[in-house]
């Protein structure tokens, strides 16, 4: 057994133990809802939480959340029945996806169930603690259990990304827990989804009519499924690009894999700078169209080791045509100058017209030119290519940047380029030419 | 200009004939006065509220504003006479706010009166349900609930015949497309009237709390909708951009891409295909030379090529993109022709590779060799039966009768 499953085991029984425990005392001292009511919110829930929905890398967003707080508020508002039973319950459902089942993927559901659990509990706890005492339901209280909502919902959060920070640090090491840092940008859109639910939940009991949350629930799913339409388009977008991108490297044997390289080293670096979930994508967007200009350079000019002044100019304005086709692409605008790091004239470069993003793309993209073979140049070493990197005189390449490519190297153990130094040609014309 | 006068008064005098008529209702009814002006208000402000849709279909918060109206006019109850004057004077007011916005008066009444003739039907279905299924049901709201779902199902029936009955004769396109592309928006709809129905479900117990209520969860699915149009239009920016880059490489006729896949996506809509089709026609077309980016390269100038290695190579490109499996297949096959002599024609390529295919010869004849139009769809119709599917060539007149500009 290796370590990681060992490890896996360990936080998965431990997150497992302490749920089904809370979950238990619940069901034994707090007070049960009403269970047609509840089935219908349960439904809901499961089918939300099984869809959910990636808005951003590996952050998923649920309004199955949503939907948890609305029946919380709804149970805890009338007295013969308690949030925290009906939350508990209801949180067993969500880490019974369906696709991990299939997939027989055990770690990620259990150690998810446990700590749902326990989320739930402390967010229903929040809401019978502060609604409890409610005995008249009339419009009067609708904000303070909106104020309720949000308190649960963030606390639910809360509690929950903790608890996966625990999970991942102690299972995988610090070094996977990078794309989590930007959980903070979830809270705000947690605290709108606890206040929405929580007047949701309070309208609900005010108007005293069960078949008001048909509706809710309606348009819940409906703006759900949407989300989760855009969300496929978004990827049918991406897979498209790099259909593309695919096109453009079958023409060069040399070239082969390197705009998945550069976006991968883009990535490293932008998480090592902590990057946000958002400017990760922009980055990963801009590596993939960096590289298309080749695709309008003649095959001659391309396979050619030495170019003359005229043909180097000849290739720059070639590349420049698609840049300018790529840049009437709205969503590509942007993109499209942070990946201008093609062919630019380094005797005319202006350092101010330079951001952080293209510096990342520019750096990125040289060091895998650097440490992949050519065919006018052999790979050379990452030593000597950090080495490279940080002689260039140009100001392409912050040296912030070179130290974060070189640290998340570190952190994944990677080695790229020759493992001894055999250089042959002009190196700085194979930074050029990347 | 005479013209234009007369038209504004004919317009002012529908509107003053329109407002009094609802007005004589309206006092007639049990509705109060002032109730009714402020939803008519808002029928005719929400109209500017317009959720991203797929079709061209007008879809606004008017509907909710619509769909609330039978709970709150009349306190506890429902009267329809009363309900649809209101929405009679807030569809008069909504048609003067498209007319001063589009300019067009037909246009504008023809947008209002259909979206008064769906309401009308689901203020009918709406009473006569209740009728039906009230008192059997006890006071928790289902009777309610289940008129307000047969309402909405006959509004959104009614809307969609009467829409793709206008629509198609307006832009030259199949009832049949129009309909289908309707259908599409079946989710913002559905989102508009559920919308209403809480509103107006939670009115009569907890007064205007009820509007956030209503709209946090509408402008979460308003958001949803807008992200979702927002990166369908970024998608085909992006698949044109692509298209184009053999064209800036001098490897192909300029803008070629372009106006074939204006001129296929004309063709396809005459033709009466699903809009499914449709986006595969348009993206395919704009693709359908993507494989001239290989003759950038030396090897393949050497060894020489065929119409059909083009294609194959186009093919293979925008195979690399799972998403895009269908119109790889229809990009592979537009080299074929129609069928050959003394053969049957292959019912395995597609309509959508054969519209492609006579398309994109169109304008190579048109652009390329500089013929004229008439010349040009001659060559196709020597071809006809052989080289090009007859079918497709007719809609190809139809569509160049029909003045559709294509040389954009």
């Amino acid at each position: 057994m290796s370590t990681v499953r060992r490890r896996q085991l360990r936080i998965a029984a431990l997150y497992l133990v302490l749920g089904l425990s809370a979950l238990a005392a619940v069901l034994v001292f707090a007070d049960p809802p009403g269970w047609t009511l509840w089935f219908v919110f349960a439904v809901a829930f499961a089918a939300l939480e099984w869809n959910a929905v990636e808005v951003n890398d590996r952050l998923f967003q649920s309004s199955g959340s949503m939907v948890a707080i609305t029946a919380g508020t709804v149970f805890a508002l009338s007295s013969d029945s308690s949030a925290v039973y009906a939350m508990a319950l209801m949180a067993v459902l969500g880490p019974l996806v369906p696709a991990d089942i299939k997939h027989r993927r055990w770690f990620q559901p259990v150690a998810n169930l446990g700590q749902l659990i326990l989320a739930a509990v402390a967010a229903g706890l929040v809401l019978d603690s502060t609604l409890g005492d409610i005995t008249r339901i009339d419009s009067s209280v609708l904000l303070r259990v909106a104020m309720a909502g949000a308190a649960a919902s963030v606390v639910h959060s809360v509690i929950n990304f903790a608890l996966v920070s625990v999970a991942v640090r102690s299972v995988y090491g610090n070094r996977n827990l990078l794309p989590w840092s930007g959980i903070h940008m979830l809270v705000s859109s947690q605290v709108v989804m606890g206040v929405v639910g929580g007047l949701l939940g309070a309208a609900f009991r005010v108007v005293d009519k069960t078949a008001v949350i048909v509706l809710i629930l309606v348009v819940y799913l409906v703006a759900h499924l949407s989300l989760a339409s855009y969300s496929q388009l978004r990827e049918a977008h991406q897979a498209a690009l790099r259909g593309f991108v695919k096109a453009l490297e079958a023409r060069d044997l040399y070239t082969r894999g390197h705009t998945e390289r550069v976006a991968y080293f883009a990535q490293l670096i932008g998480e090592e700078l902590r990057f946000t979930g958002t400017q990760l994508e922009r980055l990963r967007w801009a590596c993939l169209i960096h590289d298309l200009g080749k695709l309008a350079i003649p095959g001659e000019l391309l396979s050619k080791p030495q170019l003359t002044p005229e043909e180097f100019e000849e290739m720059r304005q070639a590349a420049g045509k698609v840049q300018s086709i790529l840049a009437e692409v709205d969503f590509l605008r942007p993109m499209v100058s942070i990946s201008g790091v093609h062919y630019i004239d380094l005797d005319r470069f202006d350092p101010s017209n330079w951001s952080l993003e293209a510096s990342i793309v520019a750096t990125a993209d040289a060091f895998d030119a650097l440490t992949s073979t050519r065919r006018y140049r052999m790979a050379m070493s990452q030593q000597e290519a950090f080495e490279e990197l940080r002689s260039d005189t140009s100001g392409r390449f912050y040296p912030d940047v070179v130290d974060a490519l070189e640290r998340a190297l570190e952190r994944t153990g990677e080695v790229y380029g020759a493992t001894s130094s055999t250089r042959t040609t002009d190196t700085r014309e194979g930074a050029r030419l990347a | 200009m005479p013209k234009r006068i007369v038209w504004r008064i004919l317009v002012a005098a529908v509107v003053v004939a329109s407002t009094v008529a609802s007005a004589l209702v309206v006092s007639d009814s049990d509705v109060p006065l002032t109730r009714a002006v402020i939803a008519a208000l808002a029928a005719g402000a929400a109209s500017f509220v317009a959720p991203a849709v797929s079709s061209r279909n007008r879809l606004t918060l008017a509907i909710s504003v619509g769909a609330a109206l039978p709970f709150v006019l009349v306190d506890g109850r429902f009267e329809a006479a009363g309900t649809m004057a209101v929405f009679f004077l807030g569809g008069t007011l909504l048609a003067l706010t498209e007319y001063i916005r589009r300019g067009s008066v037909r246009r504008s009444l023809l947008y209002a009166g259909r979206l008064f003739v769906g309401y009308c039907g689901f203020v009918f279905a709406f009473g006569a349900m209740r009728n039906l299924v009230g008192g059997s049901l006890g006071s928790s709201g289902w009777d309610a609930l289940i008129a307000f779902f047969v309402g909405g199902v006959i509004w959104i029936g009614i809307d969609l015949a009467l829409w793709s009955g206008t629509a198609s004769n307006d832009a030259r396109v199949s009832p049949r497309f129009v309909a289908l592309s309707g259908l599409k928006d079946l989710n913002v709809f559905i989102t508009l009237i559920a919308t209403g129905g809480l509103f107006g479900m939670m009115y009569g117990a907890i007064g205007w709390w009820a509007l956030p209520v209503a709209l946090l969860p509408y402008s979460f699915a308003h958001g949803a909708f807008r992200r979702f149009q927002e990166t369908k239009s970024t998608y085909r920016q992006t698949i044109r951009a692509l298209a184009q880059i053999p064209e800036v490489a001098g490897l192909n006729l300029s803008g070629h891409s372009d106006r074939t896949a204006a001129l296929a996506v004309a063709m396809a809509q005459d033709m009466g295909l699903s809009p499914e089709e449709v986006e595969d026609v348009e993206f395919a077309a704009l693709m359908h030379d993507i494989g001239h980016i290989t003759l950038n390269d030396p090897t393949v100038a050497e060894h020489g090529w065929t119409r059909e290695d083009l294609a194959r190579w186009g093919a293979e490109i925008i195979a690399g993109a799972p998403s895009l499996d269908r119109v790889a297949s229809h990009v592979r096959r537009q080299y074929e022709p129609y069928r050959n002599p003394g053969e049957e024609s292959d019912p395995s390529v597609s309509k959508v590779s054969r519209i492609i295919k006579t398309a994109s010869a169109y304008d190579a004849h048109r652009m390329g060799e500089g013929l004229s139009q008439l010349e040009a769809l001659e060559r196709l119709h020597q071809g006809a039966a052989y080289e090009y599917d007859p079918e497709v060539v007719a809609s190809l007149r139809r569509v160049l009768e029909s003045g559709v500009s294509v040389n954009a």
